[in-house]
């Protein structure tokens, strides 16, 4: 596999991870999940991808490693056709976290379920020996490694689905809706795993509809309506566009709907998080 | 993808009562079964290939238990043909026998056996496909109450039929989600091995929903202790008496047939591929 890829001619486009053109997806049973969809993931991101049930969101981001295969237009990982390639082969490069941490994990205890997809690469021991080790060290799973992942709560479950994924080493890591059905102290650790997996040089695509999520860890914003990206840029720039809003049915976090509403006081429109909002408070002396 | 065995539609077959064609399924178990006779089978299912075609079409062959059928039937024959204790006599190619190390020479007596019963199977697994195909799950699930088998059974059998798409779809997702995390399937043991990595979530899964099923049930007071009322009333029409009396009526005439003349057996008889399945020898 590793010498297909060094034979493989450069194409002119590799400064993007993902590169996404005029991509139409359609279901066996006949729904169009996707139409004409373009877009360039770079090497180091964070991204959110934000829309209603069955925009497509899911659908889009099952191309990235070959899960879903396009009816139409062309996926490029790292300049290579996905069509071409297995999703075993593309796991190297992109991973994929599902919503549901227990359609992943079946082995009996954490350390086994990290190794899982390292051995699947085959690579020697002593790397997947460094690569579980450091998969452990980013996520604190110390004290689980003898625990059956069943035994273990969502939060801590979905976290080794997330490190499991991380070992593998790919350069993008997709997280399908990570927030839904996480408590506090979920959300906080699955705060700390993307702040660590960008820290360490890598591309974080997540779904989400969970917007104080989106504003607190996505430098971009795509939001898909009706199988279509409707828009593609910064958080801050997504909460002060009504009409994407409304279109997309979003609301903006509490905090820069507060904002919002105190923009005849000289408050800026674009806060998005509490302590934005706290230095605008003082700048305008309210 | 299809995800229920249920096949919408308005045929004859689709408006019959539930307890029209449990009878029918059972008429045709009890007849393959009584005869030792490939013949009985094979009538059996040329009738119901063909009501399955005119109640559903030919989608009914992208069905993946029908699908499925040629590999029993291959295997079960194969099968009794090397080990049935009742092989006496080797088949030949050409002066050849067939020989298998340790299992020895494929006979035709034991052929046979498993030519035949191989078919029963095949009748028996069509006819529960002709019921459970154009019956709607809770039609059926009143008419197994109606046959007077408890509620709670025929809501169980209802269940589980309810229960067979879900798992598909749920085992599409977790081969998926295994897939993502480069799970190999280039060879036979690969693939064999891949499914402990289907199997373990897929089993947790089913157990904790039936466990999250049973408590959403009875916070809908399901099994209280009063008569329970019907949304869908099923009632038998005169077509289904027709029926159920013809179905009873070719079952007692089999019954009556094996009674005088014995379970219709060639099976010492048989020396050729067609012998297997029509007694030429027997008519020369």
């Amino acid at each position: 596999m590793n010498q297909n890829r060094s034979s493989q001619a450069p194409t002119p486009d590799s400064s993007h991870l993902v590169e996404v053109r005029g991509l139409v997806h359609i279901y066996p049973n006949g729904t169009q999940a996707l139409t004409d969809v373009s877009i360039n993931i770079g090497t180091h991101e964070k991204l959110a991808i934000i829309g209603q049930n069955g925009s497509g969101k899911t659908t889009l981001v099952k191309h990235f490693n070959g899960l879903l295969q396009p009816s139409q237009g062309i996926v490029l990982i790292r300049g290579e056709d996905t069509r071409k390639k297995r999703t075993s082969y593309l796991a190297e490069t992109v991973g994929y976290v599902f919503q549901n941490p227990n359609h992943q994990l079946f082995c009996v205890n954490v350390l086994e379920e990290l190794r899982f997809g390292l051995q699947n690469l085959r690579l020697p021991q002593a790397e997947i020996n460094r690569k579980v080790e450091e998969a452990i060290e980013m996520f604190h799973l110390r004290p689980y490694l003898e625990a059956h992942p069943y035994s273990l709560n969502m939060g801590a479950r979905k976290l080794v689905a997330i490190a499991s994924i991380f070992a593998m080493g790919p350069q993008l890591i997709i997280l399908d809706e990570p927030t839904t059905g996480q408590d506090y102290p979920g959300r906080k650790i699955l705060s700390q795993a993307i702040t660590s997996i960008y820290a360490a040089g890598k591309t974080v695509v997540f779904v989400s509809h969970d917007m104080v999520f989106v504003a607190e860890h996505a430098d971009r914003a795509v939001v898909m309506s009706r199988a279509k990206i409707i828009f593609d840029g910064a958080p801050r720039d997504l909460f002060v566009r009504d009409d994407v809003l409304k279109v997309a049915d979003l609301r903006p976090p509490p905090i820069t709907q507060l904002a919002q509403k105190l923009t005849d006081h000289g408050v800026s429109a674009s806060v998005l998080n509490v302590s934005e909002m706290v230095s605008e408070i003082r700048r305008c002396r309210l | 993808m299809k995800t229920t065995l249920y096949y919408p539609g308005d045929s004859i077959l689709h408006r019959l009562d539930p307890r029209t064609k449990m009878v029918w399924m059972i008429c045709t178990m009890i007849s393959v079964f009584i005869f030792y006779n490939p013949l009985v089978s094979i009538v059996m299912i040329i009738v119901l290939i063909l009501a399955l075609l005119y109640a559903v079409g030919t989608d009914i062959f992208k069905n993946a238990l029908i699908q499925f059928i040629p590999i029993i039937i291959l295997t079960v024959s194969i099968t009794h043909g090397f080990v049935n204790p009742a092989g006496k006599t080797p088949i030949l190619v050409g002066s050849m026998p067939i020989h298998l190390p340790y299992f020895g020479n494929m006979m035709w007596e034991g052929l046979y056996i498993g030519v035949q019963m191989s078919l029963r199977i095949t009748a028996v697994i069509l006819a529960s496909i002709i019921l459970v195909a154009t019956t709607k799950t809770e039609d059926m699930v009143s008419g197994i109450a109606k046959l007077g088998i408890p509620y709670q059974y025929a809501s169980f059998f209802g269940m589980s039929l309810q229960m067979i798409p879900i798992l598909q779809e749920e085992a599409i997702i977790i081969v998926q989600a295994q897939r993502a995390r480069a799970l190999r399937e280039n060879n036979l043991w690969e693939k064999v091995m891949a499914l402990v990595p289907l199997f373990v979530p897929l089993a947790v899964g089913s157990m904790q929903r039936a466990e999250t099923t049973a408590m959403v049930l009875e916070a809908r007071a399901y099994g209280a202790p009063v008569t329970r009322t019907e949304l869908r009333v099923i009632r038998l029409a005169p077509l289904d008496y027709v029926l159920i009396i013809l179905f009873l009526a070719v079952l007692i005439g089999l019954i009556v047939t094996r009674i005088a003349y014995g379970n219709l057996s060639w099976m010492d008889s048989v020396r050729s591929f067609w012998g297997l399945f029509f007694p030429v020898q027997l008519i020369k």
